[in-house]
């Protein structure tokens, strides 16, 4: 993705010094940017003796508390900067030795002569508006086709050159189609032009090209290398990204001959137009096609701002013709624009939505569907929804199938019961004996999560508890969220009673816009708190700014908090009276005593009783030295007794 | 020097559009002889030193993933006192004061991948040290063979630099700058000395694949790339295998004498091109035809090591014999600087142990250990060595702390950009010495600080060129290799 603007200004640099003119903009400021203004041009933090060359009232003045005037238009003999130019004095000589950049005789010849012919000024050429000129009045004898040909016939003339003959007209279409299309003209094309007489042949060729579809590809190539196109991210990886529907938009912009004001304003702002349409938004692409990393380890603003800085460098060099990004770091060192300019510049990119590690997540993203698909998508849908909802009820000789299992299931096994040694559940506060307290005011039957209005992105919880009257209740609630990361993140995940933040532990939504996860408790309660854990294995800023609602049976809000900077775990008190129990972040440890002709003690540990996390196991000698066992790497398991 | 090119480059563009317009206030006849191909691409590739230089040429074995210094060469005897002690000292924004406890205030950035840790253990090294050679370099027993050359290397323990992933920290080692789009130390390197074989591409690279991170970052022909200088001096790759350069062989059926009359006919027709245009890009697209030709000999008589009497192949180890290996590779590298190649490349992925570092780091010390001291004596035998400069190294180092917090202790370490090892041999390179210092926990440098631009400097000037001046006019700015930043390590160069 490396950028290569061709530099007209040095193409044509010799040219007008051969011709005689001196032209400041295409010789002498070259110079001067060249060898002079790193110390004296436009960043301040850098100029040296206070003089800077690159304005024209400071560089014709006197040098404050000094006589001398670095440049006397007319004069090149009274002029500092020529006198310190040419000296040959080590500590004179400018530039200086130590900087390793020296001036070249004819660069000095150049100098001279410019003030010799005094000294004109002129404004930076990327900000001077072309003007159309006066047709030169040459007499062309119906030799000119159109208005170009004025002026070479005027250019000519003065060098005394006749004009060469006309080309064939081989050579005319193939040059032709090669300028229009890219291609060379089919031997078909060639014949039908060849033998097509009448007097508007060129024109019929000129029209046919610029109505294929190859003009607007071969248009379209140039404008994507400004834009710095590629069909991968450029970065680390360099993983294949889908921004092609905008490389097409580009070719469908230049074949449908959209306005120049309309392409420049789309690119840049197309979704901010009243009722922008899928194109307007999809022009955007040119923002959005800067180089990305999903390295693991980047830090997500050091990557979000170096995007950013893209968008300024490529909108400046694409649109206002001149390379910015000197003035990134401190003001430019050779064209007119400060540090300040380019970070007000770049305030206008910084609202985009977007991260810097980009692994997963390259939102805002648009899908651009074939006509039809979205129809057929939103029938999948449904479909879908409708065959997942028959799976929610269990069909009646199911249940009774499963009850006679569970019945001949626990008749089948005489489970031993161990004595509890140690049970630190007996340590803690019996909430059911605590002072009663008022029930809560707060009553709803549904709590809702949801995304801020507007905002794309993921809902991912670890766990959500309701409590009521002391008891989490949310366990025997029925949730339900607005689509499904995958069918391991499904809304129950969060009321699973797991809440130790892996991600395996968490209900997930797909990455969307106006996402919710919801849970119906089945009747209005008295809600005390509500407490909510975030994933804490991974970007736990996607919970940030999250709404969390309390709905009655009506669905009307009764009460919203928001999660702000979501922690790994945010409690929502409702009622302040009531005692907040000992939730899911409390360890349990039980252990069981060996047994007469056991060989093992067996100490659980977990998050609470029924979610253990860790077994150890001690093994037992004949003569009762014990050894210990640990169980690790297996990940949890639930036991039922 | 440098300034002479970039005139006759721009006096040959402007004098283009002349002959395209057929107009003339010159002498055309001149202009003609002066545009002759061979003439502009002498400017556009052959150069000269600045001064007289201590180095031909560059052998660069990167260690691509970045090997954990601690270690290798960075011995640290005291982590074995505080393995599993906090290393970072803790802050109190109240008295603004840091705590007594821990090693090291924290106050840089980490990488993504454990800056959300909860604990920072400090974790010993699980290997050995001892002292080797006159010098007493310190180097861990998984690297034998590295041991018994200690002599003639300079270890520099104080290198740093500023990025803290793998694509920008690669990058900025490569081409002098973390984003992507400027030339290569090969390529700078090709178009400040030029070339001495006019069969072989003045900058080659080799690559291979570490057992002890399989599949771990790629390497990307990025950071061989020409960026804005002629393309003449982008690197060429050579893999192992049949085709050590895709799409180099002729077609089945081909002649020798039918590819030559082609690639002659081709080169006339460019010649007319660039009689007509002027543009130096067709003048590398010339080059690079006959390149390609003269290729198709030279490369299988180079990679071919059937002529490595057996004390070679035994001195480099049984990997020398399969190609792709970085034995092989290191092999192949000595036979490219034999033949006046002027920059080889070697890469050797997967020393980004994050975790699993008990296990890896000896298979990846184990790849490539022999091969590199086989190199070292190799070329010190043939009298290479004292013009040949040969580096070791990767991007960045690898952290004091553990990766993955307590109770996985020792077994992973995360980036670090703070400090890391570098060992230099050869091409003006005093042997036998260690340059800087790091903390007794190996986090900080407390002296001689090596900044990656300071390292290209010295290499350059090895090569017999100021990095200052060796540069390159692109969208109005003279580029360099060095930035604008850059200091020659004067105590490591003889």
């Amino acid at each position: 993705m490396m950028k290569r603007a061709p530099s007209i200004c040095s193409l044509l640099f010799g040219f007008a010094l051969q011709a005689g003119a001196v032209s400041f903009n295409k010789d002498v400021r070259p110079i001067l940017a060249d060898r002079c203004f790193a110390c004296h041009g436009p960043d301040s933090s850098a100029r040296k003796a206070g003089l800077r060359l690159d304005r024209e009232e400071f560089a014709k003045a006197a040098l404050a508390g000094s006589d001398m005037i670095p440049v006397v238009p007319g004069k090149p003999d009274e002029s500092g900067i020529l006198t310190r130019i040419t000296s040959d004095d080590r500590e004179e000589v400018m530039p200086p030795p130590e900087s390793k950049s020296k001036l070249t005789t004819r660069e000095i010849g150049v100098i001279r002569e410019w003030i010799a012919d005094g000294a004109k000024w002129e404004r930076h050429w990327a900000f001077i508006a072309p003007k159309k000129p006066a047709l030169p009045d040459a007499e062309t004898g119906g030799w000119a086709i159109n208005w170009i040909d004025h002026f070479i016939l005027d250019r000519l003339e003065s060098e005394g050159l006749t004009p060469s003959p006309r080309a064939k007209a081989e050579h005319l279409l193939r040059r032709l189609t090669f300028d229009l299309t890219g291609l060379p003209p089919t031997i078909p094309q060639l014949d039908a032009f060849l033998t097509d007489k009448g007097q508007d042949a060129y024109k019929r060729v000129v029209d046919r090209l610029l109505s294929s579809p190859a003009f607007g590809e071969r248009l379209a190539l140039e404008w994507l290398d400004v834009a710095r196109y590629g069909d991968t991210d450029g970065l680390f990886e360099d993983h294949p990204r889908s921004i092609y529907p905008w490389r097409d938009w580009v070719v469908r912009a230049f074949n449908k001959n959209l306005s120049y004001r309309d392409f420049i304003s789309w690119q840049l702002s197309g979704d901010l137009h009243p009722d922008a349409t899928v194109d307007q938004k999809l022009a955007t692409g040119f923002l959005r096609n800067n180089p990305t990393s999903n390295e693991g380890g980047i830090i997500d603003e050091d990557y979000r701002v170096k995007y950013l800085m893209d968008r300024v460098n490529t909108t400046a060099t694409a649109f206002l013709g001149l390379t910015m990004e000197c003035a990134q770091c401190h003001d430019h060192k050779f064209d007119p624009m400060t540090q300040r300019e380019y970070y007000a510049m770049a305030g206008f990119f910084n609202n985009l939505v977007g991260r810097g590690n980009t692994k997963g997540a390259t939102a805002p993203t648009l899908s651009i569907l074939p006509p039809g698909h979205r129809e057929r998508m939103t029938q999948l849908d449904k479909e879908i929804m409708d065959l997942q909802a028959t799976l929610a009820s269990t069909p009646p000789e199911l249940t009774a199938d499963f009850q006679l299992w569970l019945e001949q299931l626990e008749k089948a096994i005489d489970w031993y019961s161990p004595e509890v040694v140690t049970d630190s559940r007996r340590s803690q506060p019996d909430v059911g004996n605590s002072p009663v307290v008022p029930a809560s005011k707060v009553r709803g039957r549904y709590l809702r999560i949801a995304l801020p209005p507007g905002k794309s992105g993921f809902i991912t919880m670890s766990e959500i508890e309701v409590y009521s009257e002391g008891r989490n209740i949310a366990r025997a609630g029925v949730a339900t969220q607005s689509s499904n990361f995958s069918g391991a993140t499904l809304a129950g995940k969060a009321i699973d009673g797991n809440a130790d933040g892996t991600f395996g532990s968490c209900a997930c939504t797909q990455e969307q816009t106006n996402g919710w996860w919801e849970l119906d408790l089945g009747a209005e309660m008295a809600i005390d708190h509500i407490v909510v854990f975030n994933r804490n294995d991974c970007c736990p800023e996607r919970l940030d700014n999250v709404s969390v609602a309390i709905l009655d049976k009506a669905r009307k809000p009764v009460t919203e908090r928001n999660t702000g900077d979501a922690p790994f775990r945010s409690v929502f008190s409702l009622n302040a009276n009531a005692p907040l129990p000992n939730s899911t972040q409390r360890e349990y440890v039980m252990t069981l005593a060996p047994q007469p002709g056991l060989l093992a003690a067996i100490s659980f540990s977990g998050l609470r009783p029924g979610l253990v996390t860790s077994v150890k196991l001690e093994l037992l000698s004949a003569s009762g030295e014990s050894r210990e066992l640990k169980l690790s790497g297996a990940g949890e398991r639930k036991f039922s007794k | 020097m440098n300034d002479h090119a970039l005139d006759s480059y721009k006096h040959a563009i402007t004098r283009r559009h002349l002959l395209r317009a057929g107009s003339t206030g010159i002498g055309s006849l001149a202009l003609h002889s002066m545009l002759a191909p061979d003439a502009l691409a002498a400017d556009v590739v052959r150069r000269s030193p600045h001064y007289a230089p201590k180095a031909k040429r560059i052998i660069f074995l990167f260690m691509n993933g970045a090997p954990s210094q601690q270690d290798l060469f960075d011995y640290k005897p005291k982590l074995d006192e505080f393995h599993g002690k906090e290393l970072f000292k803790k802050y109190d924004s109240k008295s603004k004061s840091w705590s007594k406890e821990g090693f090291v205030e924290k106050n840089q950035r980490l990488t993504g991948m454990t800056s959300g840790q909860r604990s920072f253990p400090v974790a010993r090294s699980n290997w050995k040290f001892k002292q080797h050679g006159e010098g007493g370099a310190w180097i861990s027993e998984l690297l034998p063979y590295t041991a018994r050359v200690a002599d003639d290397l300079c270890f520099v323990k104080s290198m740093h630099t500023e990025a803290i992933n793998h694509d920008p920290a690669v990058t900025f080692f490569q081409t002098g700058h973390q984003q992507p789009g400027r030339p290569s130390f090969g390529a700078w390197m090709s178009y400040g000395l030029g070339n001495e074989n006019s069969d072989l591409p003045a900058f080659c690279v080799l690559i291979s694949n570490g057992t002890g991170r399989p599949g771990s970052q790629p390497v990307y022909t990025k950071l061989w790339s020409s960026g804005f200088l002629p393309g003449v001096h982008q690197g060429v790759q050579l893999r192992g295998g049949k085709a050590p350069v895709l799409y180099l062989n002729s077609q089945p059926g081909e002649s020798v004498e039918s590819r030559r009359r082609m690639i002659g006919r081709i080169g006339d027709l460019n010649r007319m091109q660039y009689e007509t245009f002027g543009d130096p890009e067709i003048v590398t697209r010339i080059a690079q035809y006959e390149m390609a030709f003269r290729m198709q000999m030279s490369v299988p008589e180079a990679t071919d090591l059937s002529g490595e009497p057996q004390s070679i192949l035994d001195l480099y180890g049984p990997e020398c014999r399969v190609p792709g290996k970085f034995a092989a590779n290191a092999l192949l590298a000595r036979r490219l600087a034999e033949r006046g190649v002027r920059f080889v490349q070697l890469y050797h992925r997967g020393w980004d142990q994050h975790g699993g570092l008990i296990g890896a780091l000896p298979k990846q010390c184990k790849d490539t250990d022999q091969a590199c001291a086989a190199l070292i004596t190799d070329l010190k035998q043939r009298g290479m060595l004292e013009d040949t400069l040969v580096i070791w190294g990767g991007e960045f180092g690898r952290t004091t702390y553990s990766q993955g917090g307590a109770g996985k202790a020792a077994n992973g370490r995360d980036h670090h950009p703070r400090c890391f090892t570098y060992w230099m041999a050869g091409g003006g390179i005093r042997p036998g010495i260690t340059h800087g210092q790091t903390d007794e926990v190996g986090y900080n440098i407390v002296k001689d600080p090596v900044h990656v631009h300071d390292f290209q400097a010295t290499a350059m000037h090895l090569m017999g060129i100021d990095h200052e001046r060796l540069v390159f006019k692109y969208q109005g700015r003279r580029f360099r290799l060095t930035d604008v930043h850059g200091k020659v390590v004067a105590p490591i160069v003889t």
